[in-house]
C-alpha cells in the first residue's frame, strides 16, 4: 500500500515543507503539481504514467473547447480505457470464451502484450473523475483553463490511488482557499486525520485481516457464534481498512489546505440501505448516482425502471470494484437491497405494517440492514459458492 | 502560519463555538511527542530484553516477523559478557545456533564450560544466516568496548561469503551501516552500493535504506521491540497464529527447540530426506574441482579466484585476525557411503578453504572428522553429543587464538 | 460533537474550557506521535515471515 511506505512519508514531508515556504500561492500550484508528477511516476512508472497523461489531455482539450460532442467523446474514451485496462480480460473470459476458446487466447494475448502487468495506478478513480469533469462541462459546468489546476485535480496525490473521488468546483475552491494561506489548524487537523487513519488500518484492520485468513478456512468447524463473530470482523476489516485509507488521504490533503470529501459517515449505524449507502464510500455511492443511475432516468420513470437502472447502477458499482463475478453479484444484491428499502412501503398488506414496525422499533431495521450489508461482505470477498455456503453456515443450515 | 480559520457560530446560544483543538499545542504535543519516542527508544534498548534467553530463538527472530535490532543484541552481549571477559560471538547459522539442540543443552553453553569465567560464549547465530550476517555486525560493533573479542561462523567448504550478508538478514547490516556502527571498509561500501543501484531492485531497496536511516533519528525499531518483547505482540504472524499466543510478550515465550536427542537414530533418516541429502553431499565439494595430470583434485583458478575475492572481502582487514571460521562437514552417515574418490575431494575442498582463509589472516579449522553418525540429528545440524563434541574441538583453538592476539597478557 | 457534549463544553468557564482544550490537544499531539512512530516500525517489517528451510 502506497501510503505505508518511508517513501510516502518522505515525499509528504519535503513536499509540505517546500510548499509551505513558497510564498504565493501559483508558486504552489506549480511545486505541488510538479510534485504530484514525480509521486505518480514513482509509483506507476512510464508505463502507467502514459495512460493517464493521454486522457488527460484529451480531457482538457475537450473541456477546455466546450463542445458537447468532444465531451461525449472524451467520456466514451474514459469509459473504454477504463474497460480496456481493468476488464478487457474478464469481458473476453465471459463473452468470447463461450463462442470460441482459440479466439479468447489470442485476444487476451494480444491484449496482455499491450497492458502494463497491472491497471494503471488509481485508474478506477482518474477515469471516473474525468468523465464527471466533462459530464458537468457539456452540462454547461465552467471547464478548468488553467492548465496547473487541470493537472492537479487530475493527479492529486493524497486522493490518486484509493479516492476519494473528487469533485472539481469544490476541488478548486478548496485548493485555491488552501494554498493562499498556510494554517495551523491545517497542518493540526490533518495530522490528526493521518493518525486516525493509520490508527485504524495498521493497528486494527491488519490484525484482522490476518485473524480472518486463519480463520475462514476453518468457518465450518466454528461454533455458531463464533461464525457471526467472523462475520463481524470481516465487516469491520474492510470499514477500518477503507476508511483508514481515507482518513489518510484526506489528512494529507487537509496538510497542504485541501478538503477532500468525506468518504464514510458511521455507515454501521446506518437504519436502512438508503441511509447505509449514504454514509458508505460516498464519492463513490454519489458519483454512481449522479453519472450512471440519473442519466439513465433515475426515479423518474416509475417503480419499474426506477429498480432496473438501481439494479444497472449497481451493478456497474460492483464491477467497479474489481473484474470478477462476485463482485457484480454483490452489487446486484446492494441493488436489489436498495429496491426494496425504496418500495416495500407499497406492498400491499404487509408493506405498510412493516413500516409501522420499523417506525415503531427502529432497532429492527438497523438490525436487519446490518446483517444485510455483512452478508454482503461474504459475496464481496469469497467466490459465490463459498459466500453462500458460508451464508447458510451463518443461520446454522 | 496563521492559527485557525474564522469559528463557526453556535447558532444555540448566538455566540461563536468554542474551537476543543488548539493547533499550535497539537502540533508541540506532536514534536514533544516524537522526541519522546525517540528518547524511549535509545534507552529501553539499552537493557537485555531476552535475559532467560541463551540464543535468538525462532519467536525472536525473522521465523515469526521479529526483527531483533542493533541495539537490542548489543545489550543482549553486554548483559552476558564482563569487561574483564574475553567476548567470544557465535556467529553463522543454525547449525552454530545449535538446531535440534535444547536451550539447556546447546553446545555454546558446554564452550563456555570448557572455556571457563575467562570467557563469555553468546550465541549470535540466526537460521540460514551467512558468517558475515547478524552476529558478526554485532561484533563489528562492539570492537571498541569489548576490544579482546573473537567472532566464530562456519561455512561450507568453498562457500562464498558476501560482505554484506544474505537479504534475509539485511536487515541488520543496515540497522548497523545507517548508524554508524561498522568500520569503513571499502570493497562491503562498493557492494552495498551496488546492491542498492540494482535497477531490478532498487526502489525497493530505496526503500529500505529510508527506513533504516529514519531509524537511525528516530528509533522505532528499538521502541517498539522492546514494547513487542515486554509489552505485547501488536500483530499475529503466521509462525504463531494462535490469536490466544499471537499478541503475548516475545520475552514470555520459551526457546523451544527440538530435540535431536529424543529422536531415535533410526528415525531421523526417512527415504525421502535421505534421497535428498545424499545428492547434497555427493555434491558438497562439486563446484570447480577436477582430477589434475597427477591424478589429484584441484581447484580451477577461476573457482579459486573467486573463493579467494570473497575471503578477502568478507570482513575488514582489522577483524580477518579475531575471525574463526568453522569449516561444517556433512554427517558420516552420509559420507561414509561416498566412493573414497569422492571423500578426497571433499577433504581437498576443505584443506583449500582452510587454507584460502588463512592466507588473508583468518583463523580457521573444520569439525566433524571424527564424529559419529549419532553425533547429528541429520545431514548437517548436531545432537547435543555433537554439539559437545564441537565445543570440545573449538575451544583449545579459540584460546591458541586468544594467546596470538595478545588477549591473556 | 455530539449536541450534549456540545453544549457541555460550551458551558464550561473559559479558563477550564481553555486548560482541557491544551491539555487535550497536546494529549491528542503526543498521540499521534505514537501512532505514526509505530508505522514506521510497521511498515519497516516484512510482510512475510522468514521461512528457514534446512539444507
Amino acid at each position: 500500500m502506497i501510503f505505508t511506505t518511508y517513501w510516502f512519508f518522505a515525499f509528504t514531508a519535503l513536499t509540505l515543507a517546500v510548499y509551505w515556504l513558497l510564498p504565493v500561492a501559483t508558486l504552489r500550484w506549480w511545486f505541488l503539481a510538479a510534485a504530484c508528477t514525480v509521486f505518480h511516476g514513482h509509483f506507476a512508472g512510464p508505463a502507467g504514467m502514459a495512460p493517464i497523461v493521454v486522457l488527460m489531455a484529451i480531457t482538457y482539450i475537450a473541456g477546455f473547447s466546450q463542445k458537447k460532442w468532444a465531451c461525449l467523446a472524451a467520456i466514451i474514451l474514459c469509459g473504454l480505457t477504463l474497460c480496456f485496462y481493468k476488464y478487457a480480460l474478464f469481458f473476453i473470459g465471459i463473452a468470447i470464451e463461450p463462442l470460441s476458446s482459440g479466439l479468447a487466447a489470442q485476444l487476451s494475448d494480444g491484449a496482455k502484450k499491450i497492458m502494463p502487468g497491472a491497471p494503471p495506478l488509481g485508474i478506477s478513480f482518474f477515469a471516473f473523475e474525468f468523465v464527471h469533469y466533462l459530464f458537468e462541462v457539456r452540462r454547461g459546468g465552467e471547464p478548468i483553463r488553467h492548465p496547473v489546476k487541470f493537472l492537479l485535480f487530475s493527479i492529486f496525490f493524497p486522493s490518486l490511488v484509493a479516492g476519494p473521488i473528487k469533485r472539481y468546483p469544490q476541488f478548486l475552491a478548496a485548493l485555491e482557499t488552501g494554498s493562499r494561506q498556510i494554517l495551523a489548524s491545517n497542518f493540526a487537523d490533518g495530522l490528526r486525520r493521518i493518525a486516525i487513519g493509520f490508527a485504524k488500518k495498521v493497528a486494527i484492520a491488519d490484525n484482522l485481516t490476518f485473524l480472518i485468513d486463519h480463520q475462514q478456512p476453518q468457518f465450518a468447524t466454528l461454533g455458531l457464534f463464533d461464525r457471526w463473530v467472523f462475520l463481524a470482523m470481516l465487516a469491520f476489516r474492510i470499514l477500518l481498512d477503507f476508511s483508514g485509507y481515507s482518513d489518510i488521504a484526506i489528512g494529507v490533503a487537509k496538510l497542504f489546505g485541501v478538503d477532500l470529501p468525506e468518504n464514510f459517515n458511521w455507515p454501521y449505524l446506518a437504519r436502512n440501505i438508503q441511509d447505509f449507502w449514504q454514509r458508505w464510500h460516498i464519492s463513490l455511492s454519489s458519483w454512481i448516482r449522479d453519472y450512471i443511475y440519473i442519466p439513465l432516468g433515475g426515479s423518474r420513470h416509475g417503480p419499474v425502471r426506477r429498480v432496473t437502472n438501481g439494479l444497472i447502477a449497481f451493478g456497474l458499482c460492483g464491477l467497479w470494484h474489481g473484474p470478477a463475478w462476485n463482485f457484480v453479484i454483490w452489487g446486484l444484491y446492494q441493488g436489489v437491497g436498495l429496491a426494496l428499502c425504496a418500495t416495500y412501503e407499497k406492498i400491499p398488506g404487509v408493506g405498510p405494517a412493516i413500516s409501522g414496525v420499523f417506525k415503531k422499533e427502529p432497532t429492527i431495521g438497523f438490525v436487519l440492514t446490518q446483517i444485510f450489508v455483512w452478508i454482503g461482505w461474504l459475496v464481496f470477498f469469497y467466490p459465490v459458492a463459498e459466500a453462500l455456503k458460508m451464508a447458510r453456515l451463518l443461520f446454522g443450515l | 502560519m496563521s492559527e485557525s480559520t474564522p469559528q463557526p457560530t453556535n447558532s444555540v446560544a448566538g455566540t461563536a463555538a468554542r474551537p476543543f483543538f488548539r493547533p499550535w499545542t497539537l502540533l508541540a504535543g506532536f514534536v514533544l511527542g516524537l522526541g519522546l519516542m525517540c528518547w524511549a527508544g535509545r534507552t529501553v534498548i539499552q537493557r537485555d530484553l531476552h535475559p532467560k534467553d541463551v540464543r535468538f530463538h525462532p519467536m525472536i527472530a525473522p521465523d515469526s516477523q521479529y526483527e531483533p535490532t542493533m541495539g537490542e543484541m548489543r545489550a543482549f552481549v553486554r548483559a552476558r559478557c564482563r569487561p574483564d571477559q574475553i567476548l567470544v560471538i557465535v556467529g553463522g547459522n543454525s547449525i552454530l545456533l545449535g538446531v535440534g539442540q535444547p536451550a539447556d543443552r546447546v553446545w555454546t553453553r558446554h564452550l563456555q564450560e570448557v572455556l571457563g569465567e575467562r570467557y563469555a560464549v553468546v550465541n549470535l547465530a540466526f537460521r540460514g544466516s551467512s558468517p558475515t550476517d547478524g552476529g558478526a555486525f554485532v561484533a563489528e560493533s562492539l570492537r571498541d568496548e569489548f576490544p579482546r573479542q573473537i567472532y566464530i561462523a562456519n561455512v561450507a567448504a568453498l562457500q562464498a561469503a558476501d560482505s554484506i550478508g544474505i537479504e534475509s538478514y539485511r536487515f541488520i547490516l543496515f540497522d548497523a551501516y545507517y548508524k554508524g556502527l561498522l568500520l569503513p571498509w571499502a570493497p562491503r561500501d562498493q557492494q552495498l552500493k551496488d546492491y542498492l543501484a540494482d535497477p531490478a531492485y532498487k526502489a525497493a531497496r530505496f526503500e529500505r535504506r529510508l527506513g533504516a536511516q529514519a531509524d537511525a533519528v528516530l528509533h522505532f525499531r528499538d521502541f517498539w521491540n522492546w514494547w513487542s518483547a515486554t509489552k505485547f505482540f501488536t500483530f499475529a504472524t503466521p509462525y504463531q497464529p494462535d490469536p490466544n499466543l499471537a499478541y503475548r510478550a516475545r520475552a514470555k515465550f520459551k526457546d523451544e527447540e527440538t530435540d535431536y536427542d529424543t529422536l531415535p537414530f533410526d528415525q531421523r533418516f526417512s527415504p525421502s530426506v535421505i534421497a535428498n541429502d545424499t545428492l547434497i553431499t555427493r555434491a558438497y565439494s562439486a563446484n570447480g574441482y577436477a582430477k589434475n595430470a597427477q591424478g589429484l583434485w584441484q581447484l580451477a583458478d577461476a573457482s579459486r579466484e573467486q573463493f579467494l575475492r570473497y575471503a578477502a572481502n568478507a570482513f575488514p582487514d582489522q577483524l580477518k585476525p579475531r575471525t574463526l571460521i568453522l569449516i561444517s562437514r556433512n554427517s558420516p552417515y552420509y559420507t561414509r557411503q561416498l566412493e573414497k574418490d569422492l571423500q578426497n575431494r571433499d577433504e581437498t575442498a576443505i584443506k583449500d578453504t582452510i587454507a584460502g582463509f588463512e592466507k588473508f589472516g583468518y583463523a580457521a579449522m573444520s569439525y566433524g572428522q571424527d564424529f559419529s553418525p549419532e553425533d547429528f540429528g541429520d545431514r548437517t545440524h548436531l545432537t547435543t553429543a555433537g554439539g559437545a563434541k564441537l565445543a570440545e574441538t573449538t575451544a583449545p583453538k579459540i584460546q591458541a587464538l586468544a594467546t596470538q592476539l595478545g588477549y591473556l597478557k | 460533537m455530539p449536541t450534549a457534549l456540545r453544549k457541555f463544553w460550551d458551558q464550561l468557564p473559559s479558563p477550564t474550557a481553555t486548560l482541557l482544550s491544551h491539555f487535550g490537544s497536546l494529549a491528542v499531539g503526543v498521540l499521534a506521535a505514537f501512532i505514526l512512530h509505530y508505522v514506521l516500525y510497521r511498515i519497516g517489517l516484512p510482510s512475510i515471515p522468514f521461512i528457514y528451510v534446512a539444507f
